[in-house]
Parts: structure tokens; C-alpha cells; sequence
């Protein structure tokens, strides 16, 4: 094997190195961390994938020294490999580029130190939240999310406000592990987005964490331009069971959209009041077969209810 | 028995360039969920020997040099 | 031309695994690892790297249990509801305990699950009384992964032996099996103490409309040599009268994926662009109302996703076009089709055999274990209904764990030696054919008439003439002509077509009513009968090698419905007002 690696056909070295990712054998592991600095590209990009199931300190340290790779479908390899580790191991290379002049790489060790859920991560990613690019930040709030530290409650919210449409939606998705008191400022600040998918993501997040505060912005979130925003507005009153909203929820029933008509009879369902049985009776005459079965459940649902 | 030669659009086309079966890849050859495909031993380059095919694209998806390209059968089209 | 290996290699293991698909390498993972010291071997056609109905992955589970969303109760109440009642509640109880602890496993292998922001599950709503369906957009890596670790617990691999036969002892014990090699023709006995049979579904039983043999909707090497193998071992097959019918895309005839489109907002339409399905989950049911939109007066229909923003189509492109069957997008795109612009025309699919989606296939009990001593079945082949890609896994894994086992505390069984001698004689003709028909002609004719007289709605008279045409075509199996391994292969392939095609037709003879929606609609037989068919229907080898069939009464419930639960399903459904 060694002698293929050091074959002068570039071809023959690739195909050594597909061997050696078949092989299963943790013997591969340091003759593909070698190959990692192979002078052709094809080589240590095939060699970067590999070491994706090695996982732990020397294929984490390899590959994070490779995201500085001159060539970018290898470095793009490398990036991709470390989203695979496991091993708390494999932070330590990570943290170190954080800081990296690059943003791509910078954006690539954070992506890889999410799933690692390090404590170690959580002072510098909330540093990351004011990095120049927004990759990055967008990155940062993935490794926050995932450690769901009421630490960062204040930071996510704070990223509610950045001015990255995708950063801010990812913050905003981020507070799910919110108490449903600690969210309200970012639901508010999120449901008036100028972006309908982080007022989408504003509504699904109080739905989420029964959110009872966000009651009165839901309500106006229901007659916002993109029905998909009603849509997750209308299921976040039925998760908080909201009977003020029954009256605003009817009114829906006349949308052209049939998933928003569909929404709403699901939460008249979920509130389960008999104030919205009228207009769940109408519901069942709606043209849409969906609109009609989730009426007539929600009508079962709300008598059996009563007769108990 | 004489069988008719048939012409037939092969759904899966290999760049002769590119492919590197010769040095002793077989990755399209290992992954076809139907195994129709094989190493031509004049050239050394992969081809489709029968013209049975999924369209399910592992073929083109894990070709370590992009030479693999897949069309849907003409039946299908 | 091909010779034949005369002298056959033995070979001796512990636990044989016929098929390296989805359920077939989790068996075998599941074997060894509960028993390294056993030898277990893991026989496949093509390559593990790729083979079976998920080679290039899959975009989701349908199935999933999770807690706090589902508990596995109330997943075996739906199933029971969505199969008429008609389930051997125990099997599917086993699948559902294990359900949520194989999710974990296969994420702990580097299986990829949609996550929320979090790192929770992100499981979806898409039924009403229940949320089973986790998404895996990024879910094309699966068979590596399977791959992988079949490598690290030293699992013995067999790429390219085709299973043919099974081979049994005297006193009816699973002995082993007869297989061939698809590049040498080389003949090889495996020898076992137990065999998981996973060779997945019917897939090319009936004729797809555009023609193309291999342009199935299961993976085509699924021709059923399992069901074939488990009939002449004699092993209980039951309710192949249910058969697989899917909605797909047309000529395309792969899915469209409503569970993937679905918790996006897209939908099934017809041409005014409206929503008809009535029925609320994935059944015969389902096919009958699919059925009758495609051809009345609103027809034909569609998959609709151009009301949804730019935004979204993206994100369902980038799944669509990437998992599961990648090729959607070249076949979209060679049509000028644009989901932001055009709805999808879809189609019904031929029929096949499959419990993924339906509930037929080798009867097996809670353990996997099938009606023949030391022999199992798991994932589409085995009758666990609407098992999916999940219960293949599960199911999997739960026939090596007790094939395990089963093998610590069994002999190697002997068999008789005629028995290989018949399966290789009848491999030998096909070779040493010089003149006779090509496979794919036998297989065409067959399957066009699979279509012409099996499709439902089943009349009985097309169906007597269905097997009249079937024995014809029997005599024409010896004639056809292989003239190397691999149309060998081929060709011992349309002999298991042509089983399953005779195994379709009496199952669906035998049962003297219509049940399961579409899929057993017998039109002299329009009503439900649960008085007399309220059982299963199991089909069986006699001892003149005939196909027959019994009844098998449902086992009691182990998860009680509660009453009026039944009726749950059908309160949803309301017809249209005039």
C-alpha cells in the first residue's frame, strides 16, 4: 500500500487512497493523513472524505489543518469530514481556527464543532455572533443552539436583531429551549421581520414553547401577506389554546389558500372551545377534502371533550 | 441461435479521459445496485455491457473523477 | 458461453443472510455482534455498497416512533386501522419498541436525521392522529454507512452470489441454500445453522406503463426470489392478494414523495389544481379515491407544489433532486418541467409485493421467524405491514439477534444431495440452451399480463386466464437462453417472476371478497365480507408442489382499539358537497 501511495501516477495514488477508505481498518487512518498531503488535489480530496470515519483526535487535528487546503473542493472535503466527528476530541483543533483570518475557515470549524457540544465552545462562539461575516455568525448560532445554555438566552436574542436575514432566523429557531416568558421579545421582534421566513420562524418558535404571551401578535400575524406565516401563526394559537383567537381564526375559513384554511381548523381543533364550533361546521362543507376531515375531527374532538 | 444486433442508446456514458479504471478503479462497477456495468479489457476504461438501468446514479454520483454521465432511458423521457 | 462450475464449493456458516439491502445488513451486523464468535456470511447479487430499494439512500422515515410524539401504542392502533384489522399485532408491536433506540443507532453511525436548530429530532406532522414522519434531507449516505459497519464487526461479505434455493433437512429444519455466482457461474452450497431471507420486494411483477422492464419503482433486482425461495422451501406466505400499488410520477414511475413535500405545503391535486384524496393515510384506500380521480372527469393528477414560494420549492428541490432517486431532476428538467411553474403529472404504478407499504409477504412471527424451522424473513419481503425503510432495520435486526441464537444451540442440518442437484440441472439447461428465448422477452410477455389480467379492479374470469397463460409460460422457462453468468442471473430472475405472478393470481382467487381498498378489489366480490374473511389468507407449497391456501384467524389484539377507534379513520372522511 505505501508503495502505491508513492506511485508517480496521480491516478494510481487516487485509487490507493479509495482502497484504503474501503479498508475499515484503523491502519489506514495515518497513511490517509498522509496521503491528506498528496501534491495532487484529487488525492487528498479523496483522502479528506475518508477520514470521515475516523473519529477523534489525529483525523480532527489532519483535517482541520486541511481547511487551509489551497485548493477549495479539498478544504470543502475537510469541512464536510468534520461535520461527521463524534469525539469531544476533536474540538481542541477546531477551537484553534476559530479566530482564523479566513471566514470559510472560520465558518467551517464551527460547523464542525456543533455537533461536538463542547463548553469549551461557548464563549468564543458568542464572540463568533459578532464576526464580520455572516457565515460565520450564522455558524456561531448554530454551536449556541445546540448547547442550549440559558447563558446564551440574551446573545440569541440579541442575534434576533442582526442584519442577516439567515442568521436571524437561525437565532430566532435557536430559542426552543426557551421558557416561554424568556422568548417574547424575540417572537415580537420576529414576527415584524421584514423577511416572511423569519416571521415564519418567529410564529413556529411560539407554537413551540406555548408561548401564551405572543397571543396578541399571533393574532396579527394571521392577516400577514404570506399565508405560510398565518398558516404558523394559526398553529402556535392552538398550541397556546388560545380562545381569544377563535373569531380572527373563522375568519380564515374564507382564504383563497387551502393549507391556511387547513391551519386553522387545527387549531380550533387544538383550542377545542365550542365557540368555534360554527365555524367548524362551515369547515365541513369547504371544498377542500383536508379542510373537511381536520373540521370534522376537530367538531369530535371538542364534543367528546364536553360530554366527559 | 443467432441473436439480432440491436442498436441502443446506453443511458450510462463514461469519458474515456477521464475514467481511471485503467489504474485500477472500479467504483462504478462495485456500486451499480444491477451490475451491468464492466471493465472493457481492450481499453482499460469502464462501460455499460447491458443495457439494464435504474437511473438511480451512484454510478455518476461516486465516480472519483466525474467521468460518469447518466441519462434517463429514452422510454422514460 | 458459460460452463457451469461442476464441482460446487461448500461452504459452512453459522447464520447465512440472503440479501444485503437494508434489512439484510442489519441482521447480519445484529448476528455478529451478539455473537462474534459465529461465522455469518451476507450473500448479495450486486455489491452491500449499493444494492436494495435505498441504494441511493432514502429521504425519510414514514414510521418513525418517537417519544413525545408517538408512543408505540398508538402506532400499532393506526396500523391495525389502516390494514382493515387484518395484523398480527405482536410483529408489528416488536417493530414499534425498537423504533425509537434504532433511530439512535443509526444516527450514532453517522445516519443523517433532520434536526430542529437544536439538535432534536424534527419530526413532522403529517397524518392527524399521529406524527411519524422524520425527515433525513441529507439521507443519500445510508448504504456506506451500512457498509462500514459491516466491515468493523468482520461480517463475511459475498458480492455477486445469487441465492436460487434453500435447501432443508430431513425432518424440515433449514439446511442452507444453493447460490450462483452472476460474473463465473460458479455454484456455491452455504451450508447454515440458521438463514435470514432479505431479499426485498416484488418489484418487477407487473409491467410499468411506459414499458421499460427496469423502470420499477423498487429497485428491479427485487424480482422476488425471496418469496419464490420461502414458497419452495415451504414456508407460509400470507395476503399476497394485497398487493403494492403506488402513486408516482408518471413514466418517471418513481416517488414523488408526499412526505417529503408534504410538511411543505405541496399536495396531491387533480387538474383544477384541488386536493381529492379523502382518505388520511397511505393505503388501498388511498390508490381506490387515487384511482378515480385519474380517470374522471378532473383528471389526470398531479403533485402540486407551484403555491409555494420560491424559497421553499428550493429547499424541496435540493431533497427531491439529491435522495433517493436523484435522477427526478434530470427527468424534470429533460421535460422543461418547473415545480414553481408546473404541476407533476402522476400516475399509478404496476403492482408488485412489498410490506413496506403494504402487508403482505413470508409470514414471520414477532422474532422474524417464518413458518420454517431456523429460517427468517425481514424488511419488504417479510409480512410485518407498512414497514418501510425503519422496519427493515428493525425487523432486521431483531432476525439476527434471534438467529443468533438459534445458531449457538443447532448443528450444521444435513440436506440431500439431489436437491442441489435439481437447482444445478436446472441452471445447467439455461446455460447450455443454443437456441431458445431471450429472458427479457419471457419476462416482458409475463409482466404484460401481470397488467393485462392481475392489475385491479381483479376479475375473476381474467384471472383464470391470467393462469392459463402462466402455466403456458412455464413450459417456455427451460428455453431461455443465457449465454453468460450475468443472464443467468437474468434468467433464474423471471423464474421468480413467474412464481410470484402465479403466487398473485390464487391468493387473490382465493379470497372471496374486496378488502384493502385498490388493492384487493374484486369487482364480482364488491363488498367486505368480514364474516368469512376476516383472516388471513396464507399460501403454501402442498405436497404436489401446488400452490394452496388456507385461512389463518387474526391473533388477538395485544393493543386493544378502543371502541369507536375504528371508526376514527372513517369519520375523517367526508365527501365533497354537491
Amino acid at each position: 500500500m505505501a508503495e502505491r501511495l508513492a506511485s508517480a501516477d496521480a491516478a494510481e495514488r487516487r485509487v490507493a487512497v479509495l482502497d484504503l477508505a474501503e479498508s475499515a481498518d484503523q491502519g489506514a487512518e495515518p497513511l490517509l493523513v498522509g496521503a491528506l498531503e498528496d501534491r495532487d488535489a484529487g488525492v487528498r480530496r479523496e483522502a479528506a472524505k475518508a477520514l470521515a470515519q475516523f473519529d477523534g483526535r489525529p483525523a480532527a487535528e489532519a483535517l482541520a489543518r486541511t481547511l487551509l487546503d489551497d485548493d477549495a473542493s479539498v478544504a470543502d472535503a475537510a469541512a464536510c469530514s468534520l461535520t461527521e466527528m463524534k469525539s469531544p476530541e476533536a474540538a481542541k483543533p477546531l477551537l484553534a481556527l476559530v479566530a482564523h483570518d479566513r471566514a470559510g475557515v472560520r465558518g467551517a470549524a464551527w460547523r464542525g464543532l456543533r455537533n461536538l457540544r463542547v463548553e469549551a465552545s461557548l464563549k468564543p462562539a458568542l464572540k463568533a455572533l459578532a464576526d464580520p461575516d455572516a457565515r460565520v455568525r450564522r455558524e456561531a448560532v448554530g454551536v449556541l443552539a445546540y448547547l442550549k445554555n440559558v447563558a446564551t438566552l440574551t446573545a440569541l436574542t440579541g442575534a434576533a436583531d442582526d442584519e442577516n436575514f439567515e442568521v436571524r432566523r437561525a437565532a430566532i429557531s435557536a430559542l426552543a429551549f426557551a421558557s416561554s416568558g424568556q422568548a417574547l421579545d424575540p417572537i415580537a421582534k420576529g414576527l415584524s421581520d421584514v423577511h416572511w421566513q423569519v416571521r415564519e420562524a418567529a410564529a413556529i418558535l411560539a407554537g413551540k414553547i406555548k408561548a401564551a404571551g405572543a397571543a396578541p401578535w399571533l393574532v396579527g400575524a394571521l392577516f400577514d401577506e404570506a399565508w405560510q406565516v398565518s398558516g404558523k401563526a394559526a398553529l402556535a394559537l392552538g398550541e397556546i389554546k388560545a380562545r381569544e383567537a377563535i373569531h380572527a381564526l373563522g375568519g380564515l375559513l374564507s382564504h383563497p389558500a387551502s393549507n391556511l384554511r387547513k391551519d386553522a381548523v387545527t387549531a380550533l381543533g387544538e383550542i377545542g372551545h365550542a365557540d368555534a364550533l360554527p365555524y367548524l361546521e362551515q369547515a365541513t362543507m369547504d371544498a377542500d377534502p383536508d379542510v373537511r376531515k381536520i373540521a370534522s375531527w376537530s367538531i369530535h374532538r371538542i364534543l367528546s371533550a364536553r360530554a366527559k | 441461435m443467432s441473436f439480432a444486433e440491436n442498436p441502443s442508446e446506453f443511458p450510462v456514458k463514461i469519458d474515456q479521459g477521464k475514467c481511471i479504471a485503467d489504474k485500477g478503479c472500479t467504483v462504478c462497477v462495485d456500486v451499480c445496485p444491477l451490475d451491468v456495468l464492466r471493465i472493457n479489457p481492450e481499453t482499460g476504461k469502464a462501460h455499460m455491457r447491458y443495457d439494464e438501468c435504474w437511473y438511480c446514479l451512484p454510478c455518476q454520483l461516486d465516480c472519483p473523477t466525474k467521468a460518469v454521465t447518466v441519462t434517463i432511458p429514452y422510454l422514460l423521457r | 458461453m458459460a460452463e457451469l462450475d461442476d464441482a460446487a464449493d461448500l461452504f459452512e456458516a453459522d447464520v447465512l443472510v440472503i440479501g444485503g439491502g437494508t434489512a439484510g445488513p442489519l441482521a447480519a451486523y445484529k448476528a455478529k455482534s451478539a455473537n462474534p464468535g459465529l461465522k455469518v456470511v451476507l450473500l448479495e447479487k450486486a455489491n452491500v455498497k449499493r444494492s436494495g430499494a435505498i441504494a441511493i439512500g432514502m429521504d425519510g422515515l414514514n414510521n418513525a416512533v418517537v417519544p413525545g410524539f408517538a408512543t408505540p401504542e398508538q402506532y400499532v392502533r393506526e396500523i391495525t386501522i389502516a390494514n382493515d384489522g387484518i395484523v398480527y399485532q405482536k410483529a408489528v408491536l416488536a417493530y414499534a419498541m425498537r423504533s425509537f433506540d434504532m433511530i439512535r443507532e443509526l444516527d450514532d453511525w453517522g445516519v443523517k436525521f433532520q434536526k430542529d436548530e437544536n439538535g432534536d429530532y424534527d419530526v413532522k406532522k403529517v397524518h392527524h392522529l399521529g406524527s411519524y414522519v422524520l425527515p433525513m434531507p441529507e439521507g443519500g449516505g445510508v448504504k456506506k454507512i451500512l457498509y462500514r459497519q459491516l466491515r468493523k464487526a468482520q461480517v463475511l461479505i459475498s458480492n455477486r452470489y445469487m441465492a436460487t434455493r434453500l435447501l432443508k433437512a430431513s425432518d424440515g429444519r433449514i439446511a442452507g441454500a444453493v447460490a450462483v455466482n452472476s460474473r463465473t457461474a460458479g455454484v456455491l452450497v452455504i451450508r447454515a445453522k440458521a438463514v435470514i431471507l432479505a431479499t426485498g420486494a416484488a418489484g418487477r411483477l407487473g409491467l410499468p406503463a411506459s414499458g421499460y422492464l427496469w423502470g420499477t419503482y423498487e429497485n428491479p433486482t427485487n424480482s422476488g426470489d425471496g418469496y419464490a425461495m420461502a414458497f419452495h422451501a415451504g414456508a407460509e406466505l400470507t395476503n399476497l392478494e394485497c398487493y403494492q400499488i403506488n402513486p408516482l410520477i408518471k413514466d418517471y414511475n418513481g416517488p414523488a414523495c408526499a412526505y417529503v413535500g408534504g410538511p411543505f405545503g405541496a399536495y396531491t391535486a387533480n387538474s383544477r389544481g384541488a386536493r381529492f384524496i379523502e382518505c388520511d393515510y397511505w393505503s388501498g384506500q388511498m390508490m381506490l379515491e387515487f384511482r378515480k380521480e385519474l380517470e374522471g372527469g378532473n383528471g389526470p393528477v398531479f403533485l402540486k407544489f407551484d403555491h409555494l414560494a420560491d424559497e421553499t420549492i428550493s429547499e424541496v428541490e435540493g431533497i427531491l433532486h439529491s435522495v433517493e432517486r436523484p435522477s427526478r431532476g434530470l427527468f424534470h428538467e429533460g421535460r422543461g418541467d418547473n415545480y414553481r411553474r408546473d404541476m407533476v403529472e402522476m400516475h399509478i404504478s404496476e403492482i408488485g409485493f412489498c410490506s413496506g407499504h403494504s402487508a403482505s409477504g413470508v409470514w414471520v412471527d414477532e422474532h422474524a421467524r417464518t413458518t420454517v424451522p431456523g429460517l427468517y424473513a425481514a424488511g419488504d419481503m417479510a409480512s410485518v405491514p407498512h414497514n418501510y425503510m425503519l422496519g427493515a432495520f428493525v425487523n432486521g435486526a431483531i432476525a439476527g439477534e434471534d438467529a443468533a441464537v438459534a445458531a449457538a444451540s443447532t448443528e450444521l442440518q444435513s440436506y440431500d444431495p439431489q436437491d442441489v442437484e435439481t437447482e444445478r440441472a436446472r441452471m445447467r439447461r439455461l446455460l447450455d440452451n443454443k437456441d431458445g428465448l431471450p429472458a427479457n422477452q419471457v419476462e416482458y410477455k409475463i409482466r404484460r399480463f401481470v397488467n393485462d389480467y392481475l392489475q385491479p379492479p381483479k376479475i375473476t374470469r381474467k384471472y383464470e386466464i391470467a393462469q392459463k397463460r402462466f402455466a403456458e409460460i412455464r413450459e417456455d422457462l427451460q428455453r431461455i437462453v443465457a449465454r453468460d453468468p450475468h443472464e443467468l442471473m437474468r434468467a433464474l430472475e423471471v423464474h421468480s417472476i413467474l412464481d410470484c405472478a402465479d403466487m398473485a393470481a390464487a391468493a387473490s382467487l382465493f379470497r372471496t371478497e374486496s378488502r384493502w381498498g385498490l388493492y384487493h378489489y374484486r369487482v364480482d366480490y364488491p363488498e367486505q365480507d368480514d364474516e368469512n374473511w376476516f383472516c388471513h389468507t396464507q399460501l403454501f407449497k402442498d405436497e404436489r408442489g401446488a400452490i394452496a391456501l388456507k385461512k389463518r384467524p387474526v391473533d388477538p389484539y395485544v393493543v386493544p382499539l378502543e371502541s369507536g377507534e375504528k371508526g376514527a379513520y372513517q369519520r375523517l372522511r367526508i365527501p365533497a358537497p354537491v
